[in-house]
């Protein structure tokens, strides 16, 4: 799997979060809830309006779909 | 720092919320949304709490007296949050109070609650707390939960990572709290020697991304040394739900069906309960007074209209709500409690951020087709103020079940054959009116207030616990009765005296005059006038939409006491189109509006529809957003029912 973002990641694929959000503050508060730059999560759902149901370390958080576009992921090496 | 909330006063500070005896230790309870703190607080804290705001602020703060084996702590319950860098009004008084207060006006220690199962988003808070010198302690909660999943968490190393006490508790099961109560007892005791972490940071000024990874590694070590998670952790009961609760088709379906339960068990069950209290206070109470007056000889005309058809009365339409109120903040709890809010706000989101209000605010306006009153209590589900306060002003438009009443009786009289569909109309046109209203408000007033991304962290699922549930709901429930006691007395009241008390000039005596000669068709003929270009200038008619400020229910039985007909409004819809008070109130409507009677109707329910809500809704405001906003609220709604009244008389007039 090359580079993409949580959009368009496929469900229950290990992944590693590649790039921090362009958006500053809301870089710190998904810092805060635990998606940063190197954390290792999932994309397990798909929600209403193209959302998705991420899941890092064992926290599940929903987002929007224009969130998931702007966070880039990588296929985790741990997976791997 | 500049303080952000300079007009907050301090924690130690003299407060109409503190129940804790003065100098009482102040413990700061800060934590992540759906840790359990409040849970944890409301335990600790039993019925010796208070829930207001903050003074000098919008922020609600829970705060009560925690007896401990020391005495009481003063403990206070700030809102949820994940750090201490605000991002809304919150999360800045959180800040305020525990960082850029002086230092004496800070709260003596700080309970920071962390959850097991989502321990790395726990410690943000915990990592900037432990930067000043607090005596803090760590209360972590859901290891129950985390064990099923597969995760164990060491205390002890996870102790001493943190350099601060860490207590194992479960607020559901009150376990862990003489262990909470000992740490803290003794971070106080050690206050003096309480030092902030020590920190890794870049030599030269560190900016706040610098800061904040400093903070994530720290977090991240502590996490490694203590957390050990199974290879195979079972899947969870919450993921297998979401799958359907947060499914694409499935969960707009369940969300739909959740919402009309909440909407019939607001209107239905308390629907008898109310007309049983109405009964009560209008029957034995009432009955019980004047016996009572005249068996001390006390009874006269004056007093009793006072006493009984006043005070009484009034206090018998604040307990009406009661059953309502009480319904709703149950309801309220459970959907909290259980977990299923944050899905609910997943699933309407998309729909809400087409009139810029987030998803959760599908709840409370949904509420408010059932009544405003709990819709208006319902907003607290929003986590920011300027939400709270939009949602707060569109949710009268919102056509409650009382409204109904008029448009039946109304719908039956002039359009029989078409008056479901008639109905049916004014329910589209409520809806359109708080669309096109939020709309108006979100790209003026609310211009800047940006749309917020869709972040929300899904708690695990649990069964709500009845003791913790019962005892928010009366907590909440005593809070709005606080409130709205003095607001709908004081009104029903007044109308009273209005329809008691001859005007100057006229026939009859106090309690015993004419509906035309009273105060109350004087005060209606003043505002008379301003209806005239809505084709419903009359005074019966003014005048009973003075009294459905008070409630809208009484519209019909206000019109019926200025005609002297009897009130129609237990009847079938058929049988109200034929009684005699609708034959009068058409010949009135024939009248004011020059031949023009269905517009002039439309125009009237159109207005029934938009101006102010019953005073009991106002009460409900005030209490949620301050007098400003619901005198804002209150001029908005006369402005657009009156110019919309006005608009379609004149239109339909030319048309029809």
């Amino acid at each position: 799997m090359t580079d993409s973002t949580l959009l368009s990641a496929p469900l229950f694929c290990e992944l590693v979060l590649a790039a921090a959000h362009p958006d500053p503050g809301l870089r710190l508060r998904l810092g805060e809830m635990g998606l940063r730059p190197g954390s290792r999560l999932r994309v397990v759902q798909r929600t209403v309006g193209g959302g998705r149901v991420i899941e890092v370390a064992s926290t599940r958080i929903a987002l929007d779909r224009r969130t998931c576009r702007a966070l880039a992921a990588a296929e985790s090496a741990h997976a791997a | 720092m500049a303080r952000v909330s300079p007009a907050a006063p301090s924690c130690h500070g003299e407060s109409s919320t503190r129940t804790a005896p003065a100098l009482s230790p102040v413990v700061a309870f800060v934590g992540a949304p759906n840790v359990g703190k409040s849970t944890l607080f409301n335990t600790l804290t039993g019925s010796k709490r208070t829930m207001g705001n903050w003074p000098g602020t919008s922020v609600e703060i829970g705060r009560g007296a925690w007896p401990t084996t020391r005495g009481p702590f003063d403990a206070i319950d700030f809102p949820g949050a994940y750090s201490l860098d605000p991002q809304s009004p919150d999360e800045e008084l959180t800040r305020d109070l525990l960082i850029d207060a002086p230092i004496q006006e800070r709260p003596d220690a700080v309970l920071v609650v962390a959850d097991a199962t989502a321990l790395t988003r726990s410690l943000y808070i915990a990592a900037q707390v432990r930067e000043h010198p607090y005596p803090v302690v760590l209360a972590l909660t859901m290891l129950d939960v985390a064990r099923r999943r597969g995760i164990r968490v060491d205390t002890t190393a996870l102790e001493n990572h943190l350099g601060c006490a860490v207590v194992a508790i479960d607020p559901r099961k009150g376990t862990g709290f003489d262990e909470l109560e000992d740490a803290v007892g003794r971070a106080l005791e050690h206050a003096d020697q309480a030092a902030p972490r020590e920190r890794d940071l870049p030599t030269g000024e560190a900016d706040e991304f610098a800061l904040a990874d400093e903070r994530f590694a720290w977090i991240d070590a502590a996490v490694e040394a203590s957390t050990v998670r199974a290879a195979n952790a079972p899947v969870a009961l919450t993921s297998r739900i979401d799958s359907v609760a947060l499914h694409p088709i499935l969960g707009p379906l369940l969300f739909l069906a959740v919402m009309w339960g909440v909407f019939e068990l607001t209107t239905t069950i308390a629907a008898p309960l109310q007309d049983g209290l109405d009964q009560l206070v209008s029957g034995p109470v009432s009955d019980g007074a004047r016996w009572l007056l005249a068996a001390l000889h006390i009874d006269h005309p004056v007093v009793t209209g006072f006493l009984v058809d006043g005070l009484i009365a009034g206090v018998g339409a604040l307990l009406t709500f009661v059953p309502l109120m009480a319904i709703m903040f149950l309801l309220l709890a459970l959907l909290e409690d259980s977990g299923y809010m944050a899905r609910a706000a997943v699933v309407s989101d998309r729909a809400m951020r087409a009139i810029g209000l987030p998803g959760k605010a599908f709840l409370p306006l949904l509420v408010g087709f059932g009544c405003n009153v709990p819709a208006i209590a319902a907003t607290r589900v929003l986590p920011d103020a300027k939400q709270r306060i939009l949602t707060s002003l569109l949710i009268p438009f919102t056509s409650c079940s009382a409204r109904l009443t008029v448009y039946v009786m109304l719908a039956s009289t002039f359009f029989p054959d078409r008056a479901g569909t008639v109905v049916f109309a004014m329910y589209v046109i409520s809806v359109a009116l708080v669309i096109v209203v939020g709309l108006l408000l979100r790209t003026t007033l609310w211009r800047t207030m940006g749309s917020s991304p869709l972040v929300l962290d899904l708690p695990p699922y649990q069964v709500p616990v009845p003791r913790i549930i019962a005892s928010v709901t009366w907590v909440k429930l005593r809070a709005f009765l606080q409130t709205a006691a003095g607001i709908i007395v004081a009104c029903v009241t007044l109308v009273f005296l209005l329809q008691a008390t001859p005007a100057p000039g006229a026939d009859g005596r106090f309690g015993a005059v004419a509906p035309q000669d009273s105060l109350y068709a004087a005060s209606a003929e003043v505002i008379t006038p301003v209806f005239a270009p809505a084709g419903f200038d009359d005074w019966r008619t003014s005048g009973a939409l003075v009294t459905g400020f008070v409630a809208k229910e009484a519209v019909i039985s206000s019109w019926a006491q200025t005609y002297a007909l009897e009130d129609p409004s237990a009847q079938d819809a058929e049988q109200q189109g034929r009684s005699q008070l609708g034959r009068a109130i058409h010949h009135t409507f024939e009248t004011t509006s020059g031949g023009h009677t269905t517009a002039a109707i439309w125009a009237f329910m159109i207005f029934t529809l938009a101006y102010t809500p019953c005073v009991a809704t106002l009460a409900a405001q005030k209490r949620e957003i301050g007098w400003g906003w619901t005198l804002f609220g209150i001029a908005l709604q006369l402005s657009i029912a009156w110019a919309l009244a006005v608009a379609v008389f004149q239109i339909l007039s030319r048309v029809l």
